[in-house]
Parts: C-alpha cells; sequence; structure tokens
C-alpha cells in the first residue's frame, strides 16, 4: 500500500482513527506538560525549596566548594596586601551602603590559571581572580561584578539551579525508571544546552540586581557596561592566545556549583542592552 | 444496570449470535473483532493522562476533542487559575475508571446488537 492509501485508511478506518485522536492527543497534552514543567512549576519548586533550606546547608555546601576549588584549581592570590584590604574595604562600605547583612558576603581573592572570572558560592563567599582585578582597575568597575555576585548569592540562584537539575533528574527517573538511561539523556541534555537556559535567566537577574543598585549608589549603570566590555575584551584576546597555544585544548574545569562572570552566555552584547533597558526603565519612573 | 444484568444480555445475545447460520456467523465474528473494546484499555487511557483520550478509544470523538482542549487551555493558563480547570477535568473524568468495566462492556453489548442487526440484514 501506498502511503497515501496508509493515510486514507488511518482517516476512514474507525478503529485506526480513534488511535490517531488518542496519540496526537498524548503528544499534544505531553508537550504542553514538558513545557509547563520546564518553565514554571519546576522552578517554582526549586524557589520554594530554595527559601525553605536552613542556611547551614547553604554554609556547608558552599565551605566545601571553596575547599575543594582551593584543592584543586585555586592558588593564593598574588595581589598585594595592600590592594586586597584597598578592595574589601569598598565591598565593605558598598554592602552598608546597600542595607545588607555584612555578615552574609566575604570577598576572597584567589590566583587562577584560567584567567579572568568572579564566583559566587552558596555559603555567600564570592571568588574574584587576580586577572580580573588587574582588568577592572577602576573600582566602580569591580563593584559592578561584585554586585552581580551579590544577585546571585541574594537570589538563591546557586541553590535554584541545583534543585532544578535535581528535580529534573528525580523525575525523569521516574519517568523513565532507569537511573542509567537518565545519566545518559542528560549528558545529552546538557550538551543541547538545556542548562544555559536556566543560567542565561539567572545572568540577567543578576545584572539586573547589579544595575540597579549602581543607581541606587552611584546614579549610574555606566561602570557595568564598561565592566562589560572591558571584560569582553580582555576574554576575546585570552580567546585568541589559547587559540594560537599549540598544546592540547583546556577543557572547561569549571564545576558546575558556581556562577562564572564570564560564561559564554547570554552574549555580551545583549546583557549590555539589558543594563541599558533597566536605566532608561529607571529614568522615565 | 448492574454487571451481571449486563453479563446476563451478553449471554442472551451470545445464544442469539449461536443460532446464526454458519456464515451469517463467521461474518459475525470478523465485525466483532474490529469493533469490540477492551476495558483494561480504556482504563489505562483513562488514567494515563487523564485528558480525554478514553472517549476517542470509545469513538466518542468530539467528547475527546473537548476534554483535551479544555485540559490544554488549564494547562497553558495554568498560573491564572489554569489549575481549576484542570482539576475539574479530573474530577469529572477519573471516577470514570472506577466504572471502566461496565461503561465498556455496555459499549459492546450496542455494539454486538448492532453488529447483529447488520449481520442479519445482509443477504
Ligand atoms: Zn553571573
Amino acid at each position: 500500500m501506498s502511503i497515501k492509501h496508509h493515510v486514507a485508511d488511518l482517516w476512514h478506518n474507525p478503529h485506526k482513527r480513534n488511535w490517531l485522536f488518542i496519540g496526537l492527543g498524548a503528544l499534544l497534552v505531553m508537550l504542553v506538560v514538558v513545557y509547563k514543567a520546564h518553565t514554571r512549576w519546576i522552578p517554582d519548586i526549586a524557589e520554594y525549596i530554595a527559601q525553605e533550606l536552613p542556611r547551614e546547608i547553604y554554609q556547608s555546601v558552599g565551605d566545601s566548594t571553596l575547599e575543594s576549588l582551593d584543592d584543586e584549581q585555586f592558588k593564593p592570590s598574588t595581589l598585594s596586601e595592600n590592594k586586597q584590604n584597598e578592595i574589601r574595604e569598598k565591598f565593605g562600605t558598598m554592602v552598608v551602603d546597600l542595607a545588607l547583612d555584612s555578615t552574609r558576603y566575604q570577598l576572597h581573592f584567589r590566583d587562577w590559571e584560567e584567567g579572568i572570572n568572579a564566583f559566587a558560592l552558596m555559603n555567600g563567599a564570592i571568588v574574584v581572580t587576580d586577572a580580573l582585578v588587574q582588568t577592572l582597575d577602576e573600582s566602580l568597575q569591580l563593584n559592578a561584578v561584585l554586585l552581580h555576585e551579590i544577585g546571585h548569592i541574594n537570589n538563591n540562584h546557586l541553590m535554584e539551579n541545583t534543585l532544578r537539575v535535581s528535580i529534573f533528574y528525580v523525575t525523569l527517573s521516574m519517568i523513565v525508571g532507569d537511573i542509567s538511561v537518565v545519566a545518559d539523556l542528560l549528558v545529552e541534555a546538557s550538551a543541547m544546552g538545556l542548562n544555559f537556559s536556566f543560567s542565561r535567566e539567572f545572568e540577567l537577574e543578576a545584572d539586573a540586581y547589579a544595575a540597579k543598585s549602581m543607581l541606587q549608589l552611584y546614579n549610574t549603570a555606566d561602570p557595568a557596561i564598561k565592566a562589560f566590555e572591558a571584560l569582553e575584551i580582555a576574554h576575546q584576546a585570552d580567546a585568541q592566545k589559547q587559540a594560537e597555544d599549540t598544546s592540547p585544548a583546556n577543557p572547561d574545569k569549571t564545576p558546575s556549583e558556581v556562577y562564572q562572570w564570564l560564561s559564554s552566555h547570554p552574549p555580551t552584547r545583549e546583557r549590555i542592552e539589558h543594563i541599558q533597558q533597566i536605566v532608561e526603565e529607571s529614568q522615565s519612573k | 444496570m448492574s454487571l451481571e444484568d449486563l453479563t446476563r444480555e451478553e449471554e442472551a445475545l451470545r445464544d442469539e449470535i449461536g443460532d446464526l447460520p454458519p456464515n451469517k456467523r463467521k461474518r459475525y465474528y470478523q465485525l466483532e473483532k474490529e469493533a469490540i473494546r477492551d476495558p483494561d484499555t480504556y482504563a489505562v487511557l483513562n488514567y494515563f493522562f487523564v485528558c480525554g483520550l478514553h472517549h476517542f478509544y470509545l469513538g466518542k470523538t468530539r467528547y475527546g476533542l473537548l476534554n483535551v482542549f479544555v485540559m490544554l487551555v488549564g494547562l497553558v493558563f495554568w498560573e491564572f487559575y489554569g489549575f481549576i480547570l484542570v482539576i475539574l477535568v479530573f474530577a469529572v473524568e477519573l471516577p470514570q475508571l472506577f466504572r471502566s468495566q461496565k461503561i465498556v462492556q455496555q459499549y459492546n453489548l450496542n455494539v454486538m446488537r448492532e453488529t447483529l442487526e447488520e449481520v442479519r440484514g445482509e443477504h
């Protein structure tokens, strides 16, 4: 039978037509359920649990993350005591000016061979690499980056992200019933950028927090944009150097339990436009 | 009608089918095989998505489409009280799960009766 005949048969044979409707209905409802779970239900549940979890869990997870990073990737900072204290002082003033709880955040300086970056950890630790401090010599630009990291911490982004991935994992293993299949699926899904859509949303939220705080403190968000531009230029120079390097390519070694300032998503231009939009909104008020 | 009544009616029908001449009886069983429905399949289709797929199974296409439509609207507008629609669909459809044996048997009896009429009318 030709395909045309098959289709005709599917429609004219009542029994087969019933199953056609069943199949299409199931597919449609399943697609909407998956979409809703991904965009609403899982994020909402993760947000709720993240709020309910006791501080001690954040503390211990963050502590152990920093420990393992210190063991495996970070080296002690080469910045002078003076420089570190100067930055710490400005950071402390900023936290107080924003009426935040100053015991919640600690600033750490580290030397990292991968170069420019800033990380927020669950325990409120913010790690900045020496290369970042050296690239952003203007203190307000550095503050913009630190505010972005505070944004991640205040919004529980790390815990929420971890919970989202876990809930996704558990749900999938309940449906599929086999963990190894789920693990394979997860590897594929992360390769397809499932995680990046989570982090994109969080990055923009942290950017928004930084921009609003800059406006509140300094009446301008320009240093944030300048910082983006400076980091983008430095990042590209870094990438160029690595491309010229003949040694085997360095795989991405950064663990997933930290948020990086310079992830490749979302693109810098999008983030700058997003900040400009926030500035315009605040001016029109 | 209770399940026993339905079974009794089925037995009566089976006797009538047995009285058919052999060629017509063969024809009857051919048609019946296509048209009869399985209560377990019906039940699974009911609780698996709870969105009216079991109606399609019994050929109630319009009712099934309405059901899927209401379910989809409820899901899409979940956060704007759409969940009430979903709960409503569950409340209306899930109880049928417990009556699936009876619903399908009733359906099959009608099918048997119609098929018997059809075969009798044929030359
Ligand atoms: Zn970030």
